[in-house]
């Protein structure tokens, strides 16, 4: 427990060559250790090439476009000193930004090696416990981490009730990161509108949202080479893409869900893990993540400029990539499809 | 000090306590998480229409995930010039005066964080009994460019 620092009067620390952080060790677990976070060029405000934290603020709804809207908060004061090069968090909530910097740094640089396109994401707005519009997460503060597509804002709750923060799982935060860049990679403008607006039918709306929440999780997946990344944080076995999940095995599909109500949402998790599924299976037969993310991204790049938008036309697009690219795959791909959409979808490229 | 020391001239220990207090402590993103600690204080009289007071506090918190820890502890004195008006049943007091806040905080090392700062108090004092006194508090302070707030509730004894 020492050395000792004395730090006095100073209230922003200045940077350092390495900062405390939860990393991902490579087998699912996470350990606190120093890690380079280049990005992070004023870590008093946590503000650098990535984006700019705040306190506070509001995310909420435009009722009139439907658009949702980021009023940022107060800037962040870091909680840490810079002690032997490296930034010692002195709270939690210090090391889990830290970490949550250090995730999206990780985000982009993979996504870089993988010439994956993610546009302007970069610098994104970071709003720490913003006020926001669903009553349930104001009433009751979790840990939690989201993504509000069209403000480019990320979310962080860091109240601290799990056992790994979702801001500092890496899996996490590349599945919302994932959000961003479906958004992007559908709307073609990282501020722009939704591919779907609400007044499109529900069997659209509700499969965009699910392929968006499938799509994320191919993020948080392949980027991690771990199928249960959000398992260190929230015990969630129905999210692990290495399970038996099937399309005709979800309760409700798009569209079905017609009659609960002015407070009825679709869960669109369900489906989307079924989509993520499929993709694990294509990363298990190649046995490349990398590569087959980038087959996922440009499906959807694919999917989303073809005149249907019905979600399982995302299936058609991905053989359709893969049997362009690596044709020795294509039957694996489609054995995994009949497997999992069987009496739900049937691909017409596959044999 | 000094300067509080030379106000006050002459000074006198009149009562001296300690409360059970929670400190809320501003945090990286502006929560206030509580520290449960002590606060001990002794007030002097003076010959002017003021008192000063000496106040030390302490407060700790603890937060895990994994096999990381982080102990957090928050001792501050302060010297404050007080005031107080009421009755026999209650006094109200109001102090005002500087403060040093030493924050340790860290996961492998361990850091001290020295800030100077201002502080001011409100509390209520309920005699009880012949040479005891019921003390509630609530006060604010500043560290660095951060502010934390305390309450508490305590027993002074008159000397």
């Amino acid at each position: 427990m020492s050395p000792l620092l004395l730090t006095l009067l100073a209230c922003d620390p200045g940077t350092a060559g390495r900062y405390q952080a939860f990393v991902h060790q490579g087998d699912g677990d996470f350990a606190a250790e120093p890690r380079a976070i280049s990005a992070l060029s004023d870590p008093y405000r946590l503000d650098g090439e990535l984006g700019t934290g705040r306190a506070g603020g509001t995310v909420g709804i435009d009722w009139s476009s439907g658009r949702a809207i980021y009023d940022e908060g107060k800037p962040l004061t870091v909680n840490y000193a810079v002690q032997d090069d490296v930034g010692e968090p002195l709270d939690m909530e210090a090391l889990i930004l830290f970490s949550l910097y250090g995730n999206l740094q990780d985000a982009r640089d993979r996504l870089g090696d993988l010439d994956i396109d993610i546009g302007e994401l970069f610098p994104m707005n970071i709003a720490v416990s913003p006020a926001l519009p669903d009553p349930t997460m104001g009433a009751f503060p979790a840990d939690n981490e989201a993504y509000v597509p069209g403000t480019n804002t990320m979310i962080v709750l860091p109240d601290l009730t799990s056992e790994l923060p979702l801001a500092a799982n890496t899996g996490v935060v590349f599945h919302e990161f994932g959000h961003g860049l479906f958004h992007y990679l559908t709307s073609g403008d990282v501020y722009g509108d939704r591919l779907l607006d609400l007044d499109q039918p529900a069997e659209l709306t509700d499969g965009a949202g699910s392929l968006d929440e499938g799509f994320a999780d191919m993020l948080g997946t392949l980027l991690t080479d771990d199928p249960a990344f959000i398992s260190r944080s929230i015990v969630l076995p129905e999210r692990d893409v290495t399970g038996d999940h099937t399309a005709a095995g979800v309760e409700v599909l798009p569209g079905e869900f017609t009659d609960g109500g002015v407070l009825a949402t679709y869960d669109p998790y369900p489906l989307g893990t079924v989509f993520a599924s499929v993709s694990w299976d294509l990363r298990i037969a190649s046995d490349d993540p990398g590569r087959t993310l980038q087959w996922d991204a440009e499906a959807v790049q694919d999917w989303a400029v073809g005149e249907d938008l019905t979600v399982y036309r995302w299936l058609d697009a991905l053989v359709a990539v893969v049997a362009r690219d690596s044709p020795s795959l294509e039957d694996d791909l489609c054995r995994s499809i009949e497997t999992r959409f069987a009496d739900v979808w049937v691909v017409e490229q596959c044999p | 000090m000094l300067l509080l020391a030379a106000l006050a001239g002459p000074a006198l220990a009149t009562d001296a306590g300690a409360s059970l207090s929670l400190i809320g402590v501003r945090s990286s993103s502006g929560h206030r998480p509580l520290h449960r600690g002590l606060i001990g204080w002794a007030r002097f009289s003076t010959d002017r229409s003021f008192d000063v007071e000496a106040e030390l506090a302490w407060g700790t918190a603890r937060e895990d995930f994994l096999d990381v820890r982080i102990r957090t502890h928050l001792v501050r004195p302060a010297v404050s010039l007080s005031w107080s008006t009421g009755t026999r049943r209650a006094q109200v007091l109001g102090s005002a005066g500087v403060c040093l806040s030493l924050y340790t905080g860290g996961l492998d090392t361990l850091v001290v964080q020295a800030r100077p700062g201002l502080k001011a108090r409100i509390g209520v004092d309920v005699p009880v009994g012949e040479a005891w006194t019921l003390r509630w508090h609530f006060g604010l302070a500043s560290r660095g460019l951060t502010a934390d707030a305390e309450t508490g509730l305590g027993l002074g004894r008159s000397l």
